[in-house]
């Protein structure tokens, strides 16, 4: 049998049998898929924030307490529930007072009467008005708030009281409140179209929206897979060079051998995560029901059907192969972890640079950023994988595809000479100069 | 039997300014046990290295087994490195199969000969117990049957007594031994002289990367002059070393520790005649011992010279 399939084969059986691998398998998607729960669960199941409305005006109170029913109506509850104002708040005092007087409740300091939390109150002056009277301008209400962060409450005031005002101020025109009911419920139906890779046009679908999100998921797959096997990989190294299990490797087999077989094995352990999370999912969306199970569906018909997976074999391949072989060449001039770290740095950066760009590539596909970062072979994979479904040039596809497999080719040929030049080395980590004379040399040294 | 299982011819390595070694020529019989002996930092470790094509010579040729290129006998070749290491994950047996596999056996006849190795070497036991679990010396064994598995015709063994106890010490060179008897040929490297001297047919004796004999055992033997260890019965104020001095075949007198006086023989002298002169000078003896050089005596003396010339110009320079 082959000596660098028998090396990949180890390098596998040896990932499959470690711990991490089963709880990387295992934990991600459910990291993953308990986040989204979690989140929507949240969303659904946020307490009630209770607010204290004082509205010296009279005008603007009764708006705001008929847009909570009209939401209690439509949801089984409101965003926020109205409380009185606790005991000894003198509701005539200027608004700033009044919010002084409120702050132990805002803060916590002091509990509403049945013992829960204030979160916010709204004060309308008593010189509010809806309609701008006289030559200053309107006075404010003000919103006050335990988490001036959050700027939930202080829209929901804003949104209802304009849409009153509006209102207020069409039916002084001498609209009629049916009129007006008309109107609000006037809607124009707008639907998105793209043209499509023929020339022709077509409906924009959800699948179409998948198409533009899911490359930039799998992007983000490819970083991942690459940063969990491409660690393994170097300890991996490290170690056989520091147990001189390298040597008698290397007295069976060739450098280009050893290098390739790990480039092999590690990738399969990659694919193998991949495959595993996809055949879960598949397999969850036939078991779950509802909105959730329903998007995983059209996510694996999307990866499926729309030519997806062949760009993803093709950039997961290419870009997992040159990045590996880049942590491997690290491997080989390391004695120790310690020693890697200051050779790590500059792979980071070379793994996360196209992310911090990705999604401004997401949002503009055809841009010049897009364009330039599709021609760095460092960046292709990442960039082009969202760029070549959202509809790039062939010759794009092609000439960055092309340039992409030359580039791995040389990066490897450049690491499998490193890795033959240094696996026995002892001593020093190497300097820069050092590096290249390696390389140059591609032999073995000390 | 004459036919060569390994030659070297004018081999040199240099790393930078430093020559590992230095127009190195000498050739392994197929079927004996060869030594290559030599101190620490004598370039013992980089020859083997040349040999199997992990690093490559400067200058000079190297044929393995009939062929120019290593690379094309590498599975016809077992190789045990000085410094041990084996994955800690993978089992006993696995591990001796894995290396079996990658010198070209298949599966079911690797992981078959892997058990039967382990069981013969008493370690049929730990057969599927990971390396991380054996014992230092356990782990060693896995490591020499590694070595062996395939059944190579030259198995190269870079100081493979080190680290081992007197038992296991034995167990390897019965092992040696025993391969061997199989017309198998093998180079093995050590410092400690008392090992090749049980072990060696022939054996290359290096030091700064030069060599310094090539030969069977006697034939070094034979550059060394016999010696006798002898004490007189009445040798009042060290007198008696003039009168040694002075007997017919002998070169060299040196007084050693409890008035016993050294003697190196001349080449044509033998001890029989050095003892009649004694009685005859009227020489009263209370011990007379004529011994053989040792390989350690032989190892001592060649690298002390090389070392010596070495020094001496280094300290002319200064």
């Amino acid at each position: 049998m082959n000596r660098a399939f028998l090396i990949a084969l180890r390098e596998f059986l040896e990932a499959v049998r470690s711990k991490s691998f089963w709880l990387t398998m295992i934990l991600v998607p459910l990291l993953a898929l308990g986040s989204g729960l979690l989140s929507s669960w949240l969303r659904d199941n946020r307490a009630q924030q209770l607010i204290v409305i004082i509205d010296q005006s009279s005008l603007a109170a009764p708006a705001l307490v008929e847009a909570l029913d009209e939401e209690t109506a439509r949801r089984g509850q409101a965003t926020f529930g109205i409380v009185p104002a606790p005991e000894g708040i003198d509701a005539n005092a200027a608004p700033e007072e009044i919010g002084a007087s409120l702050a132990p409740w805002l803060d916590g300091d002091r509990k509403l009467a049945d013992g829960r939390q204030l979160y916010g109150a709204i004060i309308v002056p008593r010189d509010f008005s809806f309609v701008a009277e006289g030559a200053g301008p309107p006075a404010q209400v003000q919103v006050w708030s335990a988490n001036p962060a959050d700027s939930g409450l202080q829209s929901f005031v804003a949104a209802t009281l304009t849409e009153e005002a509006r209102r207020r101020y069409l039916m002084a025109l001498g609209l009629d409140a049916l009129t007006l009911e008309n109107m609000n419920a006037m809607a124009v139906s707008v639907a998105p179209y793209a043209a499509t890779r023929g020339g022709g046009v077509a409906a924009v679908s959800l699948a179409d929206r998948l198409s533009g999100l899911l490359p930039m998921g799998l992007s983000f797959l490819l970083w991942i897979s690459i940063l969990i096997v491409g660690n393994r990989l170097l300890t991996g190294v490290i170690e056989e060079r520091a147990s001189k299990v390298m040597e008698v490797l290397l007295s069976s087999a060739t450098p280009g051998e050893i290098l390739s077989g790990k480039l092999i094995g590690i990738g399969m352990v990659g694919l193998s995560i991949i495959f595993v999370w996809l055949v879960s999912l598949i397999g969850a969306t036939f078991v779950a029901e509802g909105e959730l199970a329903e998007f995983g569906r059209r996510i694996i018909s999307e990866f499926f059907s729309s030519g997806l997976i062949f760009f993803f074999l093709f950039y997961f391949t290419l870009g997992f192969a040159m990045q590996a072989s880049l942590f491997l060449g690290v491997g080989a001039i390391s004695n120790t972890l310690n020693d890697a770290q200051s050779y790590l740095t500059p792979l980071m950066i070379i793994l996360v640079a196209p992310f911090a760009v990705l999604v401004e590539v997401q949002r503009d596909p055809s841009g010049m950023l897009a364009q330039v970062m599709s021609w760095i072979p460092f960046s292709t994979p990442v960039v082009m994988m969202v760029r070549a479904p959202a509809g790039a040039a062939w010759w794009e596809i092609l000439g960055t595809g092309v340039v992409l497999i030359i580039s791995t080719i040389f990066v490897i040929w450049l690491m499998a000479r490193l890795f033959r030049a240094a696996m026995l080395r002892t001593g020093q980590p190497p300097r820069l100069a050092e590096l290249a004379r390696l390389i140059w040399r591609g032999s073995a040294a000390g | 039997m004459n036919e060569t299982a390994l030659a070297l011819s004018g081999v040199s390595k240099s790393y930078g300014s430093f020559a590992a070694v230095s127009g190195l020529t000498f050739s392994v019989r197929r079927g004996e046990i060869y030594g290559f002996l030599g101190p620490n930092g004598a370039g013992k470790t980089t020859t083997l290295r040349m040999l199997l094509g992990i690093i490559a010579p400067d200058a000079g040729t190297i044929s393995v087994l009939g062929r120019e290129s290593v690379a094309s006998v590498k599975p016809r070749v077992g190789y045990l490195p000085e410094e041990r290491g084996l994955y800690r994950k993978m089992r006993a047996a696995e591990t001796i199969a894995y290396f079996g596999r990658l010198k070209g056996m298949d599966s079911k006849r690797a992981m078959g000969e892997a058990r039967t190795l382990l069981e013969r070497f008493g370690l049929g036991a730990f057969a599927d117990t990971r390396i991380e679990g054996l014992s230092k010396g356990m782990a060693q064994k896995v490591q020499i049957l590694s070595t062996i598995v395939h059944g190579p015709d030259l198995i190269i063994l870079d100081e493979p007594f080190s680290g081992l106890d007197p038992v296991n010490q034995q167990t390897l060179e019965d092992l040696i031994a025993g391969e061997a008897r199989k017309g198998r040929t093998i180079l093995f490297s050590t410092h400690v002289m008392q090992h090749a001297e049980r072990l060696c047919q022939r054996f290359v004796l290096i030091a700064r990367g030069r060599k310094l004999f090539e030969g069977t055992v006697n034939e070094a033997r034979a550059r060394l002059p016999r010696r006798i260890h002898l004490a007189l019965a009445e040798d009042e104020g060290g007198a008696g070393r003039e009168r040694l001095s002075r007997l017919p075949g002998v070169a060299a007198v040196a007084p050693g520790d409890d008035g016993l006086y050294a003697l190196d023989l001349a080449a044509s002298a033998s001890g029989e005649a050095v003892l009649k002169a004694c009685f005859d000078s009227g020489l009263a003896l209370r011990r007379f011992d004529l011994s053989e050089p040792s390989l350690h005596d032989v190892f001592v003396s060649f690298v002390g010279k090389a070392e010596g010339a070495h020094a001496a110009p280094a300290r002319e320079a200064a």
